[in-house]
């Protein structure tokens, strides 16, 4: 492989990687049971910085009940990051909710 | 706290200037040159002038719409407990509180573009620098003048919810960003129990 060739590869590896930088976390009272773990993400692309809404994280309160109907869900770790891609002309914000479903049936 | 999409606007407007005073001038300057005889050449310039000029129209166009529309950009999302519990009548609420935030350093930049000498640039630039010192610090969205606006949200929440008892709560600070300008807000979405079904 000549010189050239990895300098190429290299550059591509680091234009298609992305970098992670995280906004901030936030966690509720954690429960003792911890058997039944819920998910929920919400994100969105976002190019050159157009964004007029951020709407998208309303969707998380609906997701992590449909995953405990008729339960509690405790212990949210909530989980707000900013993932760059290209040349930070497109990145993407992504809301992360990941918790414990108590008492209700499992989905 | 990363601060993100600060001002599409701003790159299309770039564009949008660079694109077509340039090319303007050299349709000018074709014309005066070749009256009589335009050759194939030239005409292959007009087309890409008219191209050129047409996107730089579009991009305006985006632009003004954009300055229009304001950028939405999310600091911080937070969640509390969720309950799905049976046999509790309750009712969402929403509740939104905002301030104006200003942005002095597009301030010092607007002021420069309309500044005509050296010397005034110069003497805003040295303003904008002490600005900078003044502001510097993690913060999210631009700087406002009234810090408490948002005490006023133990009071609408008790409003809205007289029980008190609030679940699924969801608080969210965000900025709607305008030229200079911008909307900081906080919002807060919750589920209020108002009583036993």
């Amino acid at each position: 492989m000549t010189i050239k060739t990895l300098a190429a590869t290299l550059s591509l590896g680091v234009l298609l990687s992305s970098c992670a930088s995280l906004n901030s976390t936030s966690l509720s009272s954690i429960p003792a049971k911890r058997d039944q773990v819920v998910h929920a993400e919400a994100a969105r692309t976002i190019i050159l910085g157009f964004n007029f809404d951020n709407d998208f994280v309303n969707t998380l309160e609906g997701d992590l009940q449909k995953q405990c109907p008729g339960g509690d869900v405790r212990g949210i770790l909530t989980k707000d990051e900013v993932i760059d891609y290209f040349l930070f002309i497109v990145w993407k914000r992504k809301v992360t909710a990941d918790g414990y479903c108590v008492g209700g049936a499992k989905s | 706290m990363v601060s993100y999409g600060g001002s599409p606007a701003a790159v299309v407007l770039v564009f949008a200037r660079t694109g077509s005073p340039s090319s303007g001038f050299l349709f000018l300057r074709l014309r005066r040159s070749q009256k009589k005889t335009i050759t194939p050449i030239a005409s292959t310039i007009f087309t890409l002038d008219s191209l050129l000029m047409k996107i730089a129209f579009c991009s305006k166009v985006i632009a003004f719409a954009s300055l229009l529309a304001g950028c939405a950009q999310l600091h911080h999302v937070q969640l509390s407990d969720f309950s799905d519990r049976k046999g509790q009548a309750s009712k969402p609420i929403d509740i939104k509180v905002s301030e104006t935030g200003v942005n002095l350093q597009e301030i010092a930049d607007t002021a420069k573009i309309f500044s005509r000498t050296q010397k005034g640039n110069e003497q805003i630039q040295q303003v904008q620098d002490m600005i900078a010192l003044f502001q510097t610090g993690p913060r999210t969205g631009n700087p406002v003048y009234v810090e408490n606006y948002w005490r006023a949200l133990p009071e609408m929440i008790k409003t809205e919810c007289p029980s008190g008892r609030l679940t699924n709560i969801m608080s969210v600070r965000e900025t709607r960003k305008y030229p200079i300008v911008s909307g900081e807000i906080v919002r807060i979405k919750a589920t209020c129990l108002t009583s036993t079904k």
